[in-house]
Order: C-alpha cells, then sequence, then structure tokens
C-alpha cells in the first residue's frame, strides 16, 4: 500500500503553544514537590550543619517557579486571543453546535460507548473544557499564592495590590492555604487523567499527538476519517 | 422586712446576684443566683480531645490552668496515658505558682477590702505603723518612711478627685474595726500584693509561655522541653529562675500575708463564729506524688467530712454526685424533682427569669444559671477549708502542724475553722502547705534533669489512629476554690461529651429539689447586717468562699444532648 | 462617704503624679521611651510622649465586663511597664472595674452612672467579655439589665471605646456557643472611636501603649481594617519569631521531647500557627518580657487573629479540616485520597478501553469501500443505533478546528 497517499501532516501547535507546556509542566513538578516540602517539610539538613538553609532555599525555587509558572499561564492567555485556531479561546470554549455536539461524543469514548472519539487535529471539545477548568484551577492557585506570598512578605507590591482580599476570605489566610494545597492535589487528579488521555488517544487515533506537542505536527489520515484505528486497517 | 439586694457582687469572678431577706438586724433567708451563662462544653464537642484544653482552659481565667490541667487529665484518663515524671513536676509547679498566686490576690485584692477601710488610713500615724508591722514580722518594707509614702500617695489620689478602684467602697462603715494603723499596713501590702503577684506569676511565663492562659500542656505530658545543657529549654538558669520565685513567695507569704491574715482575723473574732452553713466539705484531693490514678500518693487527700465532724474522713465516690435543677433554669426530661449524675445529665436551658431589667427573682421558683450539686443529697461545700479540713481529720502531718499553730496563735479551738473567718485562715496555710511542696517539686525536677531524665510527653498514644474507637475519662484537681472535675467521652477520635463541674457551682449553687439551700445561702443566715442599703457583711461570708462564677455555669451533658429553650417570663 | 465625694482639685497629670511620689525625670522618660517602642514609633517620639502625659490629666476609665472569663483583666494586673498599681491609681482613674473595685452592687453601678454624667464624652469605657443578642439578652444580666443595654449605654458616651481581648472583638469562644454573643462592634454599631485588642487574652504592653498613645496624639494609633493598631496586629509572627532560622535551615520539631524540641527548632510540623498569625508575641512577650508560648516549647494558636477559634483550629494540624457532609476530614487525606480514587479510576478505564478495543477488532468488518467498520460494542444493542452508520463518513465534521482560522497568526 506504500503509493497510497495514507494522510497528510498538520501543522497544530505553535512554538509558543509547545513551550507553554512544558513550560507548566516543569513548573508543577518542581511546585508539587516544593510545596509539598514546605507543607511538610520531609527532609532535614545534616546534623551540625550550620549553614543549612534547606528551607528558605526550597521556598526560593517554589517561589521562582510560581513566577515562571505565572508567567507561562499568562502567554498562554495572550494566546488564546493572538494564536491559531487550534490555540484560540473559539476553539477552548464550547459555543457552536458541532462543538456541543463534539462535547458529547468525546464523552461517549470515555464512556465506553464508541471506540475511538470524534475526529479532530485541536482539542476535543471535553478536552477543551477541562483545559478551562484546569486554568481557572491555576488562576486561583496563582491568586492564592500571591495572598501567602504577599502574607509572608507584609509589605511590598503584591500586598499591597492583593492583601486586602484576605479579610474578606471567610476563614482568613487559614482557607486560602488551604485551598492552596487542595487544588495541588486537584492538578495531580488532572495531571494523572491527563497522561492517560493524551496516551488513549493517541494509541486509538495514531495522529502524533503524543509527538505534536514537541514537533507541533499532528497527522490527518485521508480515507478514513472515520472511526477505524489504522492498525485495524493493517489487520 | 427590708431586702438587700447585691448586683454585682463585686470582687468576684463573674456575675453573681445575692438576694437576703433580713429580720431583725440578721439575715433569715439568702439567694444566690448566677446571672451569665456561656455554653462551653458545648463548643467542645466534634473537637480534637489533644486540645479540649485548650479551649477549656477559658472557663475561667482567674483560675487560670487549673481548666487545662483537668481537662489533659480527662483525656489522659480516657486513653490510659500514663506521663512522665517530670511532667507532673512541672504541671504541679503550675498548679502550685498559680494557687499560692491566687490565694494571696484573694486575699489582698479581693477580700481585703471587706475588713480594711482605706480611708481611715489616711488617719494612720507611720511611726505607729512601723511598730505595728514590726511587732508582726520582719518583712524589711516596714519603717516609717515607708508608710508616710504610701499615706502620702494615698492622700493624692484621694486629693485628686479620682479615687479609681477606691471610689465606691463603703467606707466609714460600722463593721470596719482595724485601728487606721491597721488599715495604713494593710493598704501598703495592698499595693506590694500587686506588684509580688506580677513577679511570681513568671513561673508560668518560664513553664507555661504566658499568664493567664498558659500554653503549654499536651495530652500525654507537657511541651516544656528539659534540657540542662541547652538555652532554649528548661535548663538550670530557668530552674535557678524558678527558685528565686518561689523564695519571693515564700518571703512574701510567710513574712506579710500569713501575719496580716492573723492580724485582721485578731480584730475580728466574732468572724469565727459566722458564716458556717451546712459544714460539710468535700475534697477529690490532688497533687499526686506518683500516678494520679492512685488517690493515696496525693498530698491533698481526698474524702468527705460531714457535720463538722473532723474525727472521721468519710471516703468519696464520685459516681454519688448528682446534680439539681428545680431552681434552676434548665429542664429535665423526668421533671424538676429528679436529679442526675454529670454522666448521665441532661442541660436544656429554659430561661423562666423575670424580663430584664428586673429589681427582683423569682425566688419561690427558678432563680439561677447554676445547677445545685449534691453528694448523697447533702449539700457540700468545696475549697480549701474543705481540703485542710480533710487533710486535718485524716491527720496530714504538715497540715495538722500548720493548723494547730495558726488556732494557737489565734487562741482558738479547731471548731472555730468552720466559719467566715476559718475559710480565710485555711486558705493562708493551704498557702503555707504547698510553698513546702513547690521546694520539693523543683528539686525533683533539677534532680531528673541532672541525672539525665528529660522525658516530658510520653506519646504512644499522641497519634489519633492509637485510641480505641470509644473511650470515657476523667480529669480531677484541687484548683484554688475547690473541687474540679471534667468529664469527656471520645467517639471516633473526636469529642462526643464534654462536662465539667467546678468548684462554685458547689459553693454558689442554689437550692435544689429538697429545698436544701446552697453553701452560700445557708453560710448567710444568720449573718448582721448593720446597714442594709451597705451590706457589708454579706459581702464578707460571700467573698470567704472566693467565688468564681463564669467556671460554675455549664452547659451541655456529657452525653451530648443540647436543647435551648427560652421563654422570658 | 469619701466614696461619692468629688473635690474639686484639678486632676493631677500623669507626671505630676509620679514626681510627687518621688519618680524621677529620667525614670519617666524612659518609661515614655518604653512606650515609643511598643508603639514602633521612633524614639524621637519620647519627648512628645513626656509632654503629653506631663501636660493632659489622667483619664477616667470605666472596665465593663460581661460574657468572660476575666482573663483579660488578669492579663491586666500582670502590667509591669507602668506597674499596675501605678497603672490604676495614677496614669488612670479606674473608677468601675467588677473584678477589683471596692463598691458593690448599687453602690457600684451608680459609679457608672456618675462617670457617664460627670465625664460624658471624655472618659474611656474598655469592654471585656462578649455581648450576648439571642433572646433578648437573658445570658448575661448585672444588677437587672441585660449586658445589651449596658454595653450601649457606657460605650455610647464614652470618648473612647477599646473592645479587649477575644470575646469582646468578635465574640471570641463565646461567639461559638449558643447564646448570639458577639463583640462590642456588632452590639454597639457605629461607634466612632473604637480599639480593638484581640488576644486571648490581650497582652497589657499594648494596651497600655493604646492609652498613651490616646494621651499623647488624642487619637487612637493607626488601625487596620478590624480596628486593631497596627504597631501590634501589623506583623506576622512567625517573621518575628526566634525560631525563624531554624524554620529557614529545614530544622524541625518531630516528636514532643525531642531532640530538636530541646534544642529549640521550629514548631511548624507540631501545628504551630505563627506562620498565620498576626500579633507582636514575640517581641513584647508576656509577664514582663519573661517568654511567650513558641519560647516556652508549645505552638502559636494565632489568639489575635479574627475568629481563630473557628478558623486556626485544629492546633496540632498544618492545615483546618474540611467540612464535608456531615463529617469533617483533613486536607492531606482529601487530597491523596482522591488522587488515589482517579489513579484508580483511569487504571480501570485503561482495562475496559482494552476490552473495548480486542472486542471490536474480532468484530470489525470491511465494507465494500474497503473501510474498517467495527462491530457492535458490548453496549451496543443499548446504545441508539443511529450512531454507528454502517457506511460512509459520520455526519459531524472535523469539529472547531477546521482550518478557518488556520491563516490566522
Amino acid at each position: 500500500m506504500a503509493e497510497r497517499v495514507l494522510g497528510e501532516r498538520v501543522y497544530v501547535w505553535e512554538p509558543l503553544v509547545r513551550v507553554v507546556h512544558w513550560t507548566v509542566v516543569v513548573s508543577m513538578v518542581v511546585l508539587t514537590i516544593t510545596g509539598l516540602y514546605i507543607h511538610g517539610p520531609f527532609l532535614s539538613p545534616a546534623a551540625g550543619d550550620t549553614a543549612a538553609a534547606l528551607m528558605a532555599q526550597v521556598r526560593f525555587v517554589h517561589e521562582l517557579f510560581a513566577i515562571v509558572f505565572t508567567i507561562a499561564v499568562g502567554l498562554r492567555v495572550y494566546w488564546a486571543f493572538a494564536g491559531n485556531g487550534y490555540a484560540s479561546w473559539r476553539a477552548l470554549v464550547p459555543h457552536t453546535r458541532p462543538q456541543w455536539r463534539n462535547l458529547a461524543e468525546t464523552g461517549r469514548f470515555y464512556g465506553l460507548r464508541r471506540l475511538e472519539p470524534p475526529p479532530g487535529m485541536g482539542h476535543n471539545a471535553l478536552a477543551a473544557v477541562a483545559y478551562l477548568v484546569v486554568y481557572a484551577g491555576f488562576a486561583g492557585q496563582i491568586l492564592t499564592g500571591l495572598l501567602l506570598f504577599g502574607w509572608i512578605a507584609g509589605v511590598g507590591p503584591v500586598q499591597a495590590l492583593f492583601g486586602w482580599i484576605v479579610g474578606f476570605v471567610p476563614g482568613g489566610i487559614m482557607t486560602v492555604r488551604l485551598l492552596h494545597y487542595i487544588l495541588t492535589f486537584l492538578f495531580l487528579v488532572f495531571t494523572v487523567h491527563h497522561v492517560y488521555s493524551s496516551v488513549l488517544t493517541d494509541l486509538v487515533e495514531r495522529n502524533g499527538l503524543l509527538s505534536s506537542i514537541v514537533t507541533g505536527w499532528k497527522t490527518r489520515w485521508l480515507g478514513h476519517p472515520g472511526e477505524a484505528a489504522e492498525d485495524d486497517v493493517d489487520a | 422586712m427590708p431586702n438587700v439586694i447585691i448586683d454585682p457582687v463585686t470582687r468576684i469572678e463573674g456575675h453573681l446576684r445575692i438576694e437576703a431577706k433580713v429580720e431583725g438586724g440578721q439575715v433569715a433567708e439568702a439567694w444566690s443566683s448566677g446571672t451569665m451563662f456561656r455554653g462551653m462544653e458545648l463548643i467542645l464537642r466534634g473537637r480534637d480531645p489533644r486540645e479540649a484544653w485548650i479551649w477549656a482552659q477559658r472557663i475561667c481565667g482567674v483560675c487560670t490552668t487549673v481548666h487545662a490541667l483537668a481537662s489533659v487529665r480527662a483525656v489522659e484518663d480516657a486513653l490510659r496515658i500514663e506521663i512522665p515524671p517530670n511532667a507532673r513536676l512541672i504541671r504541679s509547679l503550675m498548679a502550685g505558682a498559680q494557687q499560692i498566686q491566687d490565694h494571696v490576690v484573694h486575699f489582698y485584692h479581693l477580700h481585703a477590702l471587706d475588713w480594711v477601710d482605706v480611708t481611715s488610713a489616711l488617719r494612720a500615724d507611720p511611726a505607729a505603723t512601723a511598730r505595728l508591722a514590726a511587732s508582726l514580722s520582719d518583712w524589711p518594707k516596714s519603717s516609717a518612711g515607708y508608710f508616710r509614702q504610701v499615706r502620702e500617695r494615698l492622700e493624692r489620689v484621694v486629693a485628686s478627685g479620682q479615687l479609681s478602684l477606691f471610689a465606691s467602697g463603703y467606707w466609714g462603715h460600722p463593721a470596719y474595726r482595724l485601728p487606721p494603723e491597721a488599715n495604713l499596713l494593710a493598704v501598703a501590702h495592698y499595693l506590694e500584693a500587686l506588684d509580688w503577684q506580677r513577679d511570681v506569676i513568671r513561673v508560668h511565663a518560664v513553664l507555661g509561655g504566658k499568664n493567664p492562659h498558659p500554653q503549654t500542656y499536651l495530652v500525654g505530658g507537657m511541651a516544656t522541653a528539659i534540657d540542662p545543657n541547652e538555652p532554649e529549654a528548661l535548663n538550670l538558669e530557668r530552674i535557678g529562675f524558678i527558685a528565686e520565685r518561689i523564695q519571693a513567695m515564700r518571703a512574701f507569704v510567710e513574712q506579710v500575708y500569713i501575719p496580716d491574715v492573723k492580724a485582721v482575723a485578731g480584730f475580728y473574732p466574732d468572724w469565727f463564729a459566722l458564716g458556717a452553713g451546712h459544714r460539710n466539705y468535700l475534697a477529690y484531693g490532688g497533687l499526686p506524688r506518683g500516678s494520679i490514678g492512685d488517690p493515696s500518693t496525693f498530698d491533698f487527700p481526698r474524702g468527705i467530712v460531714l457535720g463538722g465532724d473532723l474525727a472521721t474522713v468519710h471516703p468519696l465516690d464520685q459516681a454519688r454526685i448528682t446534680e439539681s435543677i428545680a431552681r434552676s433554669y434548665y429542664d429535665y426530661s423526668g421533671g424538676d424533682a429528679e436529679v442526675r449524675h454529670p454522666w448521665d445529665g441532661e442541660t436544656t436551658p429554659h430561661y423562666t427569669g423575670p424580663t430584664p431589667p428586673y429589681t427582683e427573682l423569682q425566688r419561690d421558683a427558678k432563680y439561677s444559671w447554676l445547677k445545685a450539686p449534691r453528694y448523697e443529697g447533702k449539700v457540700m461545700e468545696v475549697g480549701p477549708l474543705a481540703r485542710m479540713l480533710v487533710a486535718y481529720a485524716g491527720g496530714v502531718p504538715r497540715v495538722r502542724e500548720l493548723v494547730d499553730g495558726v488556732l494557737q496563735d489565734l487562741g482558738a479551738q479547731p471548731a472555730a475553722l468552720l466559719s467566715t473567718l476559718g475559710r480565710v485562715a485555711a486558705r493562708a496555710v493551704e498557702t503555707a502547705y504547698l510553698l513546702d511542696l513547690m521546694d520539693g517539686w523543683l528539686d525533683g525536677l533539677a534532680h531528673n534533669m541532672m541525672s539525665g531524665d528529660l522525658r516530658i510527653h510520653d506519646g504512644s498514644r499522641w497519634e489519633p489512629s492509637t485510641w480505641p474507637a470509644e473511650a470515657e475519662g476523667w480529669g480531677a484537681h484541687e484548683a484554688p476554690r475547690g473541687s474540679l472535675g471534667h468529664w469527656v467521652r471520645i467517639e471516633a477520635g473526636r469529642i462526643a461529651g464534654y462536662q465539667a463541674i467546678v468548684p462554685s457551682t458547689w459553693n454558689a449553687g442554689p437550692r435544689d429539689a429538697a429545698g436544701q439551700p446552697g453553701p452560700f445561702e445557708a453560710a448567710l443566715a444568720g449573718t448582721p447586717v448593720a446597714e442594709p442599703e451597705r451590706p457589708l457583711e454579706l459581702l464578707r461570708t460571700i467573698h470567704s468562699f472566693d467565688p468564681c462564677v463564669a467556671c460554675a455555669v455549664h452547659v451541655v451533658d456529657a452525653r451530648g444532648r443540647e436543647r435551648v429553650r427560652v421563654e422570658v417570663a | 462617704m469619701v466614696g461619692s465625694t468629688t473635690l474639686d482639685a484639678r486632676p493631677l497629670t500623669l507626671f505630676e503624679e509620679l514626681a510627687r511620689r518621688g519618680v524621677s525625670r529620667r525614670r519617666f522618660l524612659r518609661f515614655c521611651t518604653a512606650m515609643a517602642a511598643t508603639l514602633a514609633l521612633p524614639a524621637s517620639y519620647a519627648p512628645r510622649i513626656a509632654r503629653a502625659l506631663e501636660t493632659k490629666p489622667k483619664p477616667v476609665v470605666v472596665w465593663r465586663e460581661f460574657q468572660d472569663c476575666t482573663g483579660n483583666t488578669m492579663s491586666m494586673l500582670r502590667s509591669s511597664h507602668p506597674d499596675i498599681a501605678e497603672l490604676v491609681l495614677e496614669a488612670v482613674s479606674l473608677e468601675y472595674h467588677e473584678t477589683i473595685m471596692a463598691g458593690a452592687g448599687r453602690a457600684a453601678e451608680e459609679v457608672v452612672e456618675r462617670v457617664r454624667r460627670e465625664h460624658r464624652g471624655d472618659y474611656v469605657a474598655i469592654v471585656e467579655g462578649a455581648i450576648p443578642i439571642a433572646e433578648g439578652g437573658i445570658y448575661c444580666t448585672i444588677g437587672g439589665r441585660t449586658a445589651l443595654d449596658l454595653v450601649g449605654e457606657v460605650c455610647r458616651d464614652a470618648a473612647l471605646t477599646i473592645a479587649i481581648g477575644a470575646c469582646a472583638w468578635d465574640g471570641g469562644l463565646v461567639a461559638q456557643g449558643p447564646t448570639g454573643a458577639v463583640g462590642v462592634d456588632a452590639a454597639v454599631p457605629g461607634l466612632p472611636a473604637l480599639i480593638n485588642l484581640g488576644g486571648c487574652p490581650h497582652n497589657v504592653a499594648n494596651t497600655a501603649a493604646v492609652l498613651v498613645h490616646y494621651l499623647t496624639f488624642g487619637e487612637p494609633p493607626a488601625l487596620d481594617r478590624y480596628k486593631r493598631p497596627l504597631f501590634a496586629y501589623g506583623h506576622v509572627v512567625h517573621d518575628q519569631c526566634e525560631r525563624r532560622a531554624h524554620f529557614d535551615a529545614g530544622r524541625y520539631v518531630e516528636a514532643w521531647g525531642d531532640e530538636g524540641h530541646r534544642r529549640g527548632w521550629c514548631l511548624y510540623k507540631m501545628g504551630c500557627k505563627g506562620p498565620q498569625a498576626t500579633y507582636n508575641c514575640p517581641t513584647v512577650r508576656w509577664n514582663d518580657g519573661t517568654s511567650w508560648p513558641v519560647k516556652a516549647g508549645h505552638g502559636c494558636i494565632a489568639c489575635a487573629s479574627p475568629d481563630f477559634w473557628a478558623t486556626m483550629s485544629p492546633f496540632y494540624a498544618r492545615l483546618p479540616d474540611v467540612h464535608m457532609i456531615g463529617v469533617d476530614i483533613d486536607a492531606q487525606t482529601l487530597g491523596v485520597g482522591l488522587v488515589g480514587a482517579v489513579a484508580g479510576l483511569t487504571v480501570l478505564h485503561g482495562a475496559g478501553k482494552a476490552i473495548q478495543h480486542r472486542r471490536a477488532r474480532h468484530r470489525a468488518t470491511l465494507d465494500a469501500a474497503g473501510r474498517v467498520v467495527p462491530g457492535p460494542l458490548e453496549p451496543g444493542p443499548v446504545e441508539p443505533p443511529a450512531e454507528t452508520p454502517p457506511t460512509g463518513p459520520p455526519a459531524e465534521p472535523p469539529a472547531a478546528e477546521p482550518p478557518a482560522c488556520a491563516g490566522l497568526s
């Protein structure tokens, strides 16, 4: 079948999207580990280490990556208005009939009611909604992080801009801290699911989903935009 | 038939109202009413039992620390935790320091102004005062120049027209009998005691972080780390600091407080025959030398003295305690005639008193937020007098020696102790008794520290996963004002029920279902009243109990039933 | 009765009082400098404080207690700068205070009436304890009148009201109970000059400083949105803590009485609320600057924070419990449980997907055009058959991503 043209390469993820993706991945890993340490320090410096500054360094790394993370998330939000169609907010916020239908069909895919997800190149509508929720969580995490930072700093622009919010949170700074902690686990939940569904979809669609977040390119199979998977054909 | 109403009774903790019917210049009948209710025990339900003490301690800030102690003991009893000896010694030191400080504060700042006429001190001759002081003790602050300064300070306060705390006393009342010199001496010591109490209680700051409401208790021990070689632990320097404070306590108690008690008592001998009441005395006992579970090691013995009979100490079984709400603002499901053990208790607040503002209680109906605890149906008095009588009757050598010494100095018989001034004297005796124990506890702590025993906490039952699914316990302590008990029930790692019966509930409670008046009410009967408008004599007997009313009002039984119903008449 | 007599002498100033008592000017100035320090003012303010104390008459103070434990009174009695006798006899005229005043009953209540009459708009009202407002206020009466009734009149006629301790500030512990307990601000809304001095109890060093500030400048110190003075409540306990270096180093107490505990390491892992608390406890300390809870070995409970009983408990855990329906669960259990549950579901889902594909592969057939047509899925009979048309591409177009916008960017 070598002479048959089976598919075409499609450029989906622009560099910024990919860079943001991997920046967020690295930041999340670092922030989660350092964050869990700050919550419950699981390592101690060597006995007699008079110059130890373990917690201080961990907190510095946490704050540094928090800034990186915030910038990355901010860029991605900007790109939702400046990027290509796959990155656009239009592809993320379900607002058309086809999107709603795609949402329902993707749901059927995950509900084992359908063998393959509905075809598509960018985010499917369900994933798009999940990302919206996750980005809302990012916003919450960034805000609670800023509140905690401002609280400890006591002064400065962060405290001036955001510090007053704490007074209006029921339960005050303890609630802020609790939210910051709980959100971490929601991201872990998301990560488990995200990795799984990426692998699953890649296996099922065989369109280069996993590599696309590195290269930017996916494959659109010709001839059978329908439901069959490639190895089924070969079989 | 004049009516005497004292509301608020001041120079006590909490809000207390006394009403009395006076006939022929004497109190014929009296009513004692607690007028404030917070609902403390309700607040504890559902919480981590390890932090119950932090909450329970806020039952009272005057008897600070004692509720924390009773609370951790209750939880430790439920979880079968035996604390290390060092934790026991630190707790005893804190309890002892609090008790000594509290007794002195009570005498000078809460009670003395019933016996001491501040305005009369203005007429005192400083030189004569100095001679009087020298005859009582060898306390160094006793020169004529010193007393002149005190008098001048007082004169300036009076001359300024801003009399501050002294603005509203019953000055010039005929029941005041001290000569001007004794009054000036007492005022000088009133001011000295103010300074003394804030210094000696720094023992609590060292061991507990602060006072009031020290913050180093733990279920299983104490959070006061011990290490002779660490600057940030309880080390020899801090032990030395405490030793200095104990010395300061001893100096003031032996050279000022006890001589003053004897001197004042000498001018009011008739008050050794007034204010006895029911003459039944109860003490849970406390200050263990070993396990808290073994009352035979208690320095304050456990027991009951009945009818003033000092020949017999009756055993005490806490299961025989009941509470009546016949005259209290609560309902029982079985009606007002019912009595219940605290474990089995019900607390359904149901206010049926007069609508405020009111001028008189409904004395023939319910009239207090306090319940009426009874032991086998008998009215019991608790407090320093009860403790000293139980110890005296039980033959504790040091207590016998101290009590007999005081009685000899005053030329009185033991029966004189059953009186208003008997309570004052018992408090002084107890303070002296505690001072010796303080030295012993501190020595024990220092000895353990130097021999390498640094344990302060048993952490084997710290994690809730190590607890049984259900547990019950009680913790007791002999607080300054008397026998204190906390009961706790734990289910699935949380407090399912909490109950406290505190000293002033015993003493200040109202009549019971059988109509027996409470200890305050009984003790007031027969009190002479010279001027019904200025009922100084009533205050003497009430203050001799050292009431603490915020403690005394509680809600919610141990099983956690709570209902609130209010009906304003 | 000297008690109710008011002589018409000019009230003496604090400095005159102290001077006539033989207190040297040097000691007086040292007191003023200490007050400036507590107030976080530069030492150069000390002369101004001194001048004010030298020239202004001492204020009359009425201290009322309601649903309290008297802990704040006891804290006041521990005052050392100035010592308590100076404070109540010379610095202010404490004319009403249930726990220590000479008079009782009617004679006591008349004092409040006299102060309200003779010093209207001129005296300082201090309130300790919460005010119960449920059921018409019958949960606390004094002299037959409700706390609500009494607090209104004493605060409205005062020049300045100080709500002292957690209970008077926001109801404190009593607010957790059934009596509708509230703080002064809620019981008497709209007081023109109210200062809240939270803490369980308050630290008397701050209270003395507030009074000195008021005497010096004629107004309360700078307050935060809870009407608390910034000098005392503006900084995080953790930042002022002497064990902070151990926190930064990563050295923590792991068990009560362990080596770290004895060496004064950080109590963070034992539930210390210092990082969430604001107060000047670590710097002014307690009982004449002797100690404070963390120094003594136990964590902070954030007793000067708003609604601290509700928000800071459990005191031995890092975070508050999460209130699920009917049960409280700690945050870590919740988070780990959530992740574990999702991971488990994912594994199950993966297995399900694998089974689905295995079955589909067995049943797949080729249609006329050579396309693979999967056989009916396991739950196939249940689902409407319309979704799996036997032939041709399904109706759904490639969703939202068609390259209509692909040319952008």
